[in-house]
């Protein structure tokens, strides 16, 4: 039996071209985090959660498989996940994607002994890689990262730590702070893979919003009396049109539905107690080739779509808005 | 002459009589000594009298000001544990809003999961009378997939 990897990697995608040259953005920046573990002798796992696959389309699965330098396939392991779980999951028509539920496909099906929750345009800067490998991070905590994020437009053909490390080329950004460690969260959230799933993962009560669920779980883990720390490293992100913090201020109201679902809820103060089949746990689920597997559509996996009691209060301090 | 027979006549030796005369000035001398310091005495024990009659004046006024004082910090306190037991019941209407202001919150969460699942199930249901059958392969898919 062989020993898990340290480290497991969970984004998720499709092949949509979000952004703009969407998987080119994505493979690039995966490779380069690789190659950085890899020198550090960090052994990793990626789990690649392909929700809701553009029909017609190749999948994100199969492009990464063929565009991944080959010493790395074997680090991929993707799931695609029948696009009706969408539509049979969401509380919110115009959302069109449910990323924090695909996220948790991943978390849960992730074998490794740290489990990290990112996007898939999310870089590693070379101390993060170092505190990763020094062995010194500790299980029942999570983990946040300072995001620092590269200028809109800056020449991203080739990423090296010169680059990112370059203070003319960041866009200035308030720091994390405690006791939540919030901002960007959905960006870097590491903890060992027993304590997230104990916590559950991310909300699957409130399968209305993208936006503020990634804080919502630092208030669950926060109010479940796991603490939070700030790795002490950044991580980098290059902004792109359809960047929450470039978007925001452009897009339509529709646009905006589509891409964020609600904006406004009480994801500060209302916590969730997901069920026990949460990330599709009951999901029947069948190989497509050696490193790819298919989430099959089965009601039973099915949360309900109302589940009341599992709506529940933090038990953190409110303050009247 | 010896003295026994001058004692006959009323008489004294010389030597006696200045002896006796040395005496008399010694006990006149000491006795305006005493006097003197009887005299004294009485200045003191006048002036004693005196502070004491002041003191028992100042003490009575002390008197008089702390049983004032008394009544009024009798007062204070009372206003005092007014305030106290005020100032624990806003603590306490405090809780109960911060409390209602968490139910209020949860409920309209709920609400929102509700509002949800409506629509869902309208979309759903008008989905179905309007196409039966629908064609489940979406026309043009919206770039949507990952996030940040």
């Amino acid at each position: 039996m062989t020993e898990p990897p340290l480290l497991s990697l969970v984004v998720t995608g499709r092949n949509d071209d979000y952004g703009g040259q969407f998987a080119r953005r994505f493979f690039r920046t995966l490779t380069f985090n690789l190659e950085q573990l890899a020198d550090r002798h960090v052994s990793t796992e990626v789990r690649l959660v392909e929700w809701n696959p553009v029909p017609g389309r190749p999948l994100l699965a199969e492009q990464l498989l063929a565009e991944l330098p080959a010493r790395f396939r074997d680090h991929v392991t993707s799931y695609v996940v029948d696009g009706r779980y969408q539509d049979a999951l969401s509380l919110n028509p115009r959302l069109e994607y449910l990323e924090y539920v695909a996220k948790n496909v991943g978390i849960r099906r992730a074998e490794a002994r740290l489990v990290l929750a990112t996007n898939t345009d999310i870089l590693f800067s070379a101390s993060l890689v170092d505190v990763v490998a020094s062995g010194t991070l500790r299980d029942g905590r999570v983990y946040r990262a300072n995001r620092v994020d590269l200028k809109l437009g800056i020449d991203e053909s080739e990423i090296h730590h010169a680059l990112l490390d370059n203070p003319d080329n960041h866009v200035p950004r308030p720091p994390i702070v405690p006791p939540l460690y919030a901002g960007a969260a959905g960006d870097f959230i590491m903890l060992d893979r027993k304590t997230f799933a104990r916590l559950r993962g991310f909300n699957e009560v409130y399968r209305l919003a993208r936006v503020g669920v990634d804080h919502n779980f630092l208030v669950k883990a926060r109010s479940t009396g796991v603490p939070i720390e700030d790795i002490g490293a950044p991580v980098y992100h290059v902004s792109h049109m359809t960047s929450f913090q470039v978007a925001k201020n452009l897009a339509t109201q529709d646009e905006a539905d589509s891409l964020w679902g609600r904006r406004h809820w009480h994801n500060h103060e209302v916590i969730y107690d997901n069920p026990d089949g949460w990330g599709l746990g009951a999901a029947p689920v069948t190989r497509i080739d050696d490193r790819i597997w298919r989430i099959e559509f089965d009601w039973a996996a099915v949360a309900p779509l109302v589940d009341l009691h599992r709506v529940v209060l933090s038990g953190m301090a409110t303050q009247p808005a | 002459m010896s003295s026994g027979l001058l004692g006959l006549f009323g008489l004294a030796r010389l030597g006696q009589l200045r002896a006796a005369t040395g005496r008399a000035v010694q006990l006149k001398t000491r006795m305006a000594e005493l006097k003197e310091r009887l005299e004294t005495g009485r200045q003191d024990v006048e002036r004693w009298k005196r502070k004491t009659g002041e003191a028992t004046t100042r003490l009575a006024a002390t008197s008089r000001e702390t049983e004032r004082w008394k009544s009024k910090n009798a007062g204070h306190l009372e206003e005092l544990n007014r305030l106290l037991d005020k100032f624990r019941r806003l603590e306490s209407a405090e809780q109960n809003v911060a409390l209602a202001r968490g139910h209020l919150l949860a409920m309209e969460t709920k609400l929102d999961v509700i509002e949800g699942a409506i629509n869902v199930l309208d979309r759903r249901t008008r989905d179905r009378v309007a196409s039966p059958d629908p064609d489940p392969v979406a026309a043009d898919p919206v770039a949507t997939s990952h996030r940040d």
